[in-house]
């Protein structure tokens, strides 16, 4: 467990891994819908966390830092495959990626289905929403967005999931 | 309620320890390579330090403040380049590209599309001594100040900021994201795109020194046709 004002030359790259290696794969996994590219991620992810050298101040300072990379990263990585793809979608469909990604999970449930249709943009806000429990403005200094900007994305992602799920859910 | 369904779901996503193994074992290697080059580069800092303390006495009576503009990649901290003379130079950031194309229903019921948009987030600085403060001013774009410890409460953003030096941030005080939100709406709004025509953006960057002097640069930045950020020093 890394210790308030601890700093990074006195933690191990070997333990933010360990510590974050989960967070940093679910992040990486919810961004690309893709096992083999979450994996490149997560070592990207790593391997830049140990050149930058970065001294963080805390837990959560090393976990937010950690999160910018992976969606920054992420970036050139969804970039380099939108560009070998010719063809625009207009009804955004994880199944019709089916070429370029691992077939979905079969343990899962319907909510993971529909967060895993949504577009890029409104998956990470809800994965940052959802399962790591940041508030919008915690999202936003994260992923140098506007508050606004986060909002209007969680509230088109929820219309989109109210469209898609048969379940009735409170997204409180 | 939806936030336990996804909790449930994807508490089960985790990475195999193949690749945690593999990770470690990158990450080993890196360190080695590290260590092995120390020598050689002790050696190399040792011939540096040498020249400086040997032209120090001349250069101390001739120097004035100066400071140099360089942009960075937000992506851990490897690309930094200098932003010099007054030829354009592409910057390693800032990257705009355009993405998948979607709608939402408005209010009525309408479909608006709009595209995905990716840019690559960095940001301009300078580097130089004796700095005390950097004030960035822009027409169009936006910048921000993170500190990177959020307890020093030092975080700013807007078309008009001023960074001041912290002793444990050294030059990194005055690193500053630009983001150009004009840009970025244009490019996700529906209908043909053509980057080199998104519209560009001046700013001033105003560095105040420790004995009271003041230098000003003038930055122009736009893109380029393949959306990759262009800056070139503008002389006034």
């Amino acid at each position: 467990m890394i210790t308030q004002n601890a700093k990074m030359a006195d933690i191990s790259i070997e333990s933010i891994m360990l510590q974050y290696s989960d967070m940093v794969y679910r992040l990486a996994y919810a961004r690309t819908r893709n096992k083999a590219d979450a994996e490149d991620l997560f070592q990207e992810v790593f391997l830049k966390c140990h050149k930058a050298n970065q001294q963080f101040s805390s837990e959560e300072h090393c976990k937010a830092w950690l999160i910018r990379v992976t969606v920054n990263l992420s970036k050139n990585l969804l970039a380099s495959a939108w560009q070998k793809r010719i063809v625009l979608k207009e009804d955004p469909s994880w199944n019709s990626e089916k070429d370029s990604a691992s077939p979905p999970e079969n343990d899962k449930g319907e909510v993971f289905y529909a967060v895993m249709k949504l577009p890029e943009k409104y998956r990470i806000v809800i994965h940052l929403y959802y399962y790591e429990d940041y508030s919008v403005s915690e999202i936003a200094n994260i992923l140098n967005r506007k508050d606004s900007t986060v909002k209007t994305q969680l509230f088109r992602a929820r219309e989109l999931l109210k469209q898609n799920l048969k379940g009735e859910y409170d997204y409180v | 309620m939806f936030r336990k369904e996804y909790k449930k779901d994807f508490d089960s996503v985790t990475p195999d320890i193949n690749l945690i193994e593999k990770t470690a074992q990158r990450l080993n290697n890196i360190t080695a390579k590290k260590h092995s080059g120390i020598q050689k580069r002790f050696v190399v800092a040792a011939v540096t330090i040498c020249l400086l303390i040997g032209g120090g006495f001349m250069a101390s009576n001739l120097t004035k403040p100066a400071f140099v503009l360089v942009a960075f990649a937000d992506d851990g901290g490897d690309q930094i380049i200098n932003i010099e003379g007054n030829t354009q130079v592409i910057l390693p950031f800032g990257k705009i590209s355009r993405g998948d194309r979607h709608f939402y229903l408005d209010e009525t019921g309408k479909k608006i599309y709009t595209y995905d948009v990716g840019f690559d987030s960095g940001g301009i600085s300078v580097k130089g001594k004796n700095i005390s403060s950097v004030k960035y001013t822009s027409d169009l774009g936006e910048f921000r100040f993170l500190h990177p410890i959020p307890q020093r409460q030092g975080d700013a953003e807007g078309k008009e900021i001023l960074t001041t030096f912290y002793e444990e941030l050294g030059n990194k005080s005055f690193d500053v994201n630009w983001i150009p939100w004009d840009a970025i709406n244009i490019v996700s709004e529906n209908g043909s795109i053509n980057f080199a025509n998104l519209p560009s953006d001046n700013v001033r960057i105003e560095v105040f020194f420790k004995n009271g002097e003041i230098m000003i640069k003038h930055l122009k930045l736009s893109f380029n046709n393949d959306g990759d950020l262009i800056a070139k020093i503008i002389t006034k």
